[in-house]
Order: C-alpha cells, then structure tokens, then sequence
C-alpha cells in the first residue's frame, strides 16, 4: 500500500529523531568549522579577501567602516 | 578482456561499427527484461563509422571503437537525463558534462542513458520511476544501486564500461551485487560538472567494468581538474595505465575486524578475510588488524547530510525551471529525503541533526586518516548483506539504507575505494572493498589488477 506523503514526513521524522539519538556517541570534540572553511580554499587562493568591502558596498548605511543596521525600521 | 579488445580494434579484425551493433542487438534482446537502459543513443552507428575511419588513419583515441553507457544523471547533449525520475522524463540534455567531453575526445561511442534509483535516491535498483532493474548475474534478486543500471549493464554485456556516480556507496555497491569492478575516485580527481546532485560534498562519478584495466583506461580518460568543478584539485597528471601490472608487493594491508560484527551476513566477512589471507600469501603484503572507530555509524551521519544537501539540491525542480513539481511527481524515498532535509533545515537552530552528524562524519573522516598511518591499504566488504530478492516487501527504509555501512567511510574521507569480485555465496557475486588515501588512486587500481589476474576468488 502506498504511504501517504505525512506518514513519509513522520516517518522521516522519527529517522533523523533515532539518527541523532545514535550520533550523540561521538564524544570527541571535533572542530567542524574547519571543515565548511577548507571546503573553499586552494593554497593560492584567499576567498575572504576583499569579501568586507564588498559587504559594506551593498549595506545601504555604514560608518567608520561598519555597517550600520536599521533600528526599529519593520 | 578489454585489453584483448582494444588490441583487435584497433588491428581492425573488428571494427567499431561491428562492436557497436553487437551490443545494439544484445540490449534488443535483453533489455526488456533486464530493464538496466532507458534510452538508446540512434546516433551510435553513425558515430562507430566516423571511428572506424580514425582508426584506419590511426588518429583513433584511447576509448576508439568502446561502447559506453551513461547513468542517466550525467549530461550529455541531445540524450534524456531523466535521473530515473518523472519529474525529467521529458528533460534532454543541452551539453556533454565534462567527462562525456572527455569519453568523445578519446573517441569512445555512447551507447545509451542506464536506468538508476530516481535522483540516485537507493540502493537497490528499485526506485527507479521506470521500473526496477534485474540483476543479470543473480537473476531475480537486486542489482543493487543507485548505479543499478550502470552496473547491471556492464554485466549483461551491453557495454564496455559504464559510468555511475557515488556519493555512498552507489557505484561500488551495484559493482559488489552484479560482480564487476566499480571504481569511487578521490574527491576532486574528476570533474562532476554536467552531474545533477545528490549530495555536492559528497558526489563522484566513476567507472564501472569488467575488468580493473577498463577502470584504469576510463579514468586515464576523465581524470584530471577543470575550471567547470571548483571542487577539482590541480594536480599532477596521472597516468593510470603506467605500472598497473607492478603489483603492491611490501605494502600493508589493514583488515577492519569490527566490521564481522556489522555484517548481518558473515560469510561476506568470511570472503573478505580469506580474499585478505591470500592477498598475503600470494601477493607479498603484510596483513594487520585495524580499527576504525565509529565506522557503525556512518549511516546514521550519512543520512542526515544527504537529506539537508538534497532538499537544498531539489529547490531547483519547482515545474518552471526543469521538468515537473518534484515534490509532486517523485516516488516515496525522494520525497522522504526532501522532506527529512526541509524537517532537518527548520530545526537546525538548535544543532539538533546537522552539526551533529557533520561532527560524526568528520570523527570518521579522522579515524580513517588515522588507520592510514599504518597501511596503505584498507579492506572491508561492500555491503553487509547478500541482495534481497526483487519485490520483497521492505517497509522500513532504514533496511536499505543499511546497504551502504562500509562505502560511506571512503565517501566522507574523501578516498579512492574499488569494490573488486572476491567470491560468490548462494549464487550471488560478492565484493571486497579496497580503499586507499586521496590521490593514490593509480596504486589502488594496481591492486585491484593484480588480485584478478592472480584469480584470488572465494567461492
């Protein structure tokens, strides 16, 4: 019989539910931001380099270098 | 052999054309049972005779005169990249991926578009929107998957070499089940520009043949960096065929013995560690005992990363873009990964799944480079159970997914793994698994060569 797409969804559920259950095992301290970063980079290639200017370019206020963020705006 | 081929090609006692319309007629026959190719390339004689003339003025490539057959998730200009799936049953690709490019350069023929689990989404060969795929070396039981059609091709005799793609297990898995060798490359070795993907930090295509020299010859084709994968590494060429019949005397050979307690089956253990014991007896290496730990929860880490990369992957296939509505036209298990991904993306605030299974995978990512520090080679089965019979009612999919607990450790390690024939039990082919560190693919599938010419089989 075909499931439904909530049983799926529930059943889904409960896998990552048990999943992180399991995973809660690994003990050891694990840097995983290293991992996203290195993901990125080449020995010859600096992929934040000018990546502060470019966000500052596109923040409509900034000052001293700084973005500055709409208060109270919504 | 497909060097004994390659030889009579290329001597002209038989011509592309002649290849060419062999398989043609052998997929006429029987493919509507085997059910491993979905579409036929009508331009593949044409393209057998433009090779035939290349040969006679010896300008032919390295791959003149073989037929290869594409996993339908692969890009290649004019032919459908359907994924196995409705959703782009009717979607024809616009461009030749990278490694298609490649395949044409070196004047190998494409045959056809394979059958696979839909969106590489299995590991059975059986959630293909187009029917599941037989497995022709074990007839009524799985091919295995997602490659299913890939691999089941090659051992039907309707290719030379096919290619498939890997994220888990899904090359060497099929390879193990129908009894061919099917090759993982290091990450970043061959470009996966023109691959739709399952999971991009994980994703590989490789080749699948029957024999170790076809697997090299292939990658000698594909491999090397391109500006169209920024996750391709520059490196240094590698020759794959330079040395392949050197063999790996005086290298060490780990054998993991914690995986005998995770084969459900242990006479696959068994065949792996009579496969090990004779590499040592026969081949000149030393054998050790190795431990990885948290190598049991590789399915557990690998699941959750796949569901988040394939919901984020998917967004794309919204019925304007590409094809139809995804979430409307896909069978049980796409659905079931997108909407554990899209569950896993809500609640990820509280690092609930995510980090915690992207810590997993780098503990095991770990353990395995610290295995490396003792050998140059590790050995594992490929799956831990014997294919189950097509049309057997498996309700839970965590019984699938356990297909795939010792090919996710190479995946998330980001190595070279070969799944290599090591026996056979009740009538179904097994393989051994053989890993080795990022880059030492060549050495790899060196070891791979010397283990079938030694014929070190299990039955």
């Amino acid at each position: 019989m075909k499931k439904s797409q909530a049983e799926i969804e529930q059943e889904a559920k409960k896998i990552i539910d048990e999943f992180a259950k399991a995973l809660e095992a690994v003990k050891e301290e694990v840097n995983i931001d290293t991992e996203l970063f290195d993901s990125m980079r080449t020995p010859d290639r600096d992929p934040e380099k000018g990546l502060k200017i470019n966000m500052l370019r596109n923040f409509p206020k900034t000052k001293d270098g700084e973005p500055q963020m709409e208060k109270k705006g919504w | 052999m497909l060097p004994e081929v390659i030889g009579r090609i290329r001597s002209g006692s038989i011509s592309a054309e002649e290849r060419i319309r062999m398989f043609l007629e052998r997929i006429e026959l029987d493919n509507p049972h085997i059910n491993s190719v979905l579409h036929v390339n009508s331009n593949a004689i044409e393209e057998a005779k433009r090779i035939d003339e290349r040969i006679k003025t010896r300008q032919a490539g390295k791959l003149a005169g073989l037929g290869i057959i594409v996993k339908p998730n692969i890009s290649v200009k004019g032919l459908p990249i359907s994924c196995g799936s409705k959703v782009l049953e009717n979607y024809i690709g616009s461009f030749d991926a990278d490694v298609i490019s490649a395949i044409r350069r070196e004047d190998g023929i494409i045959l056809g578009m394979a059958n696979c689990d839909e969106f590489a989404s299995g590991s059975s060969g059986e959630n293909s929107a187009f029917g599941p795929t037989q497995n022709p070396t074990s007839p009524g039981r799985i091919p295995g998957g997602s490659s299913s059609g890939s691999a089941a091709s090659v051992a039907a005799g309707f290719c030379d070499i096919a290619l498939g793609s890997d994220t888990g297990g899904s090359i060497r898995n099929p390879a193990s089940h129908c009894g061919v060798f099917g090759f993982k490359p290091t990450y970043g070795l061959v470009s996966r520009h023109g691959l739709v993907d399952l999971s991009m930090s994980l994703d590989v295509i490789g080749p699948i043949c029957k024999d170790a020299y076809g697997i090299a010859l292939m990658m000698d084709v594909i491999s090397g960096s391109s500006e169209n994968d920024a996750k391709t590494i520059p490196h240094e060429r590698i020759d794959f065929l330079r040395g392949i019949d050197d063999g790996i005397k005086g290298k060490t050979v780990g054998l993991c013995s914690i995986a005998k307690e995770m084969c459900s089956e242990k006479r696959i253990y068994d065949v792996v560690e009579s496969t090990a014991e004779n590499m040592k007896k026969n081949l000149g290496v030393k054998l050790i005992d190795i431990d990885i730990p948290h190598i049991d929860l590789s399915v557990q880490a690998y699941y959750p990363l796949v569901y988040v990369e394939f919901f984020s992957g998917t967004r794309k296939f919204d019925g304007k873009k590409y094809g139809k509505p995804i979430e409307e036209f896909c069978g049980e298990e796409v659905l079931r990964r997108i909407l554990g991904g899209k569950e896993i993306s809500r609640a990820e605030y509280e690092g609930k799944y995510y980090r915690l299974a992207l810590k997993a995978k780098m503990a095991i990512k770990i353990a395995v480079e610290k295995a490396f520090e003792k050998v140059d080679f590790i050995v594992l089965p490929v799956t831990p159970k014997l294919p189950h019979r097509i049309g057997d009612k498996i309700t839970d999919p965590r019984v699938i997914y356990a297909y795939d607990a010792f090919t996710i450790p190479a995946n998330f390690a980001g190595i070279c793994a070969i799944s290599v024939p090591a026996g056979e039990i009740d009538g179904c082919p097994v393989g051994m698994q053989i890993l080795a560190k990022s880059f030492n693919d060549a050495t790899l599938l060196r070891a791979a060569r010397v283990i079938e010419r030694l014929g070190i089989k299990n039955a």
